[in-house]
């Protein structure tokens, strides 16, 4: 899995040159790049001083150095498209590309959770009925906070919800939530871990029956890899 | 230290977008395993019920699996009705890159992980007045390969118990 490095200090090793650049933006351009720069690669801070030499080298013709101004500003999406928006949405290129190419639907599917997937869902529905989130509250008796933090994947709906939720909106549950087997294993895992139910007679007599003799594992505690890193082992 | 070693860190937020790509593969029992940890029940059972959460990576930093251990109090039927406190594995799984990895069974990596989660639990249990007797897990019947490995850990299915849809419950006598 590829990952990025946030340097701790991440604007310490910029050039003067670039520094000089940000300066010269204006507010949300400016708070845009030094985000873009904080969060980017090594390898995109690397290309970004290159193009930046070009900037300030006096021998540079000026059709390179606008060529480099645009890269470099392109590179951090901060060139606005036709409509004036900066930056490409990544759902939006997922669902753009599965829509040209339906044979990537089922990979962009898999990339996702079936929550998040859920939240899509539920948001496209409640535009296409026109339904309010305090509207979809009222009609499945919860709370409108209840049914933003659905739509923001911050909580999961329960399988009683999704039911509620699909006959306010006139659809079949399957609509909203596919693989509804999934959501009743984790409902049954919640209501495992559930505190202050009453065992069954069935479950009290198993935990009583000391019949069964105790483990002589005592298990192994795994390194971590946080620390390893850290030390630089 | 062999390649094969890995290593278990708490779980939290900023780990999630290392999980873009895991999945315990598509089949039912590889479903409810990827959806607990890519969704929001891993982080609402660490905030609500207190449940600790391990990422285990392999030297490289790639996520290989999760597991957990969490505790909870419930009540002996009447006439008792006093409470216990029971300690339970919620979830476990392994992405499917790395599902029956490696060979080597010393170092399989489904062996490490529940060689680490036993751990906890009795470090958990060390740290508490009244120790709880068992670990429990939740265990889909039809998932013989799980029921195997649980097995190999001493775990037992208790009989007659079943929960939500026909999940089975095992239990392990932890070491007092």
């Amino acid at each position: 899995m590829s990952r990025t490095e946030t340097p701790d200090a991440p604007l310490e090793n910029t050039n003067t040159s670039l520094m000089r650049m940000i300066l010269s933006l204006h507010g949300t351009q400016q708070q845009a790049f030094i985000a873009a720069l904080t969060e980017c690669s090594d390898q995109l801070r690397a290309n970004s001083e290159r193009l930046m030499a070009i900037i300030d080298d006096p021998k540079s013709l000026p059709g390179d150095k606008g060529r480099a101004w645009h890269t470099l500003l392109d590179q951090f999406r901060l060139l606005p498209d036709t409509e004036g928006r900066y930056g490409m949405d990544l759902a939006q290129s997922e669902a753009g590309a599965a829509e040209k190419f339906p044979s990537l639907q089922a990979e962009v599917e898999k990339m996702n959770s079936q929550e998040v997937q859920f939240a899509d869902r539920l948001r496209k529905l409640m535009k296409a009925k026109h339904i309010t989130q305090k509207q979809l509250a009222e009609r499945i008796e919860c709370t409108q906070p209840a049914i933003s933090q659905m739509l923001n994947r911050k909580c999961r709906p329960q399988r009683a919800t999704l039911e509620k939720i699909a006959v306010a909106l006139q659809v079949d549950v399957r609509k909203l939530w596919p693989d509804i087997e999934v959501v009743d294993y984790l409902d049954s895992v919640v209501e495992f871990g559930r505190d202050g139910q009453v065992m069954s007679d069935a479950m009290a007599n198993a935990l009583r029956d000391d019949s069964q003799p105790q483990s002589p594992s005592h298990g192994e505690r795994l390194p971590s890899w946080k620390e390893v890193k850290q030390n630089g082992e | 230290m062999s390649e094969f070693q890995l290593y278990a860190d708490e779980f939290c937020e900023a780990d999630q977008v290392d999980l873009v790509g895991f999945s315990c593969r598509d089949t039912k029992h590889g479903r409810y395993c990827t959806e607990w940890i890519l969704g929001p029940d891993a982080m609402e059972s660490i905030a609500n019920y207190g449940t600790k959460v391990w990422l285990f990576r392999n030297a490289t930093g790639q996520i290989v699996g999760y597991g957990s251990v969490g505790t909870v109090r419930w009540r002996w039927p009447l006439p008792d009705g006093s409470y216990t406190s029971l300690l339970y594995i919620p979830m476990l799984g392994i992405d499917r890159r790395f599902q029956g990895q490696p060979p080597d069974a010393q170092w399989r990596y489904s062996r490490q992980i529940m060689n680490h989660l036993i751990a906890e639990a009795n470090s958990l249990n060390r740290e508490r007045k009244k120790p709880s007797e068992y670990l429990l897990l939740l265990v889909d019947p039809k998932n013989e390969a799980a029921i195997k490995l649980y097995a190999r850990f001493d775990f037992e299915l208790l009989p007659g118990v079943t929960r939500g849809l026909g999940h089975r419950v095992m239990k392990h006598r932890l070491y007092q």
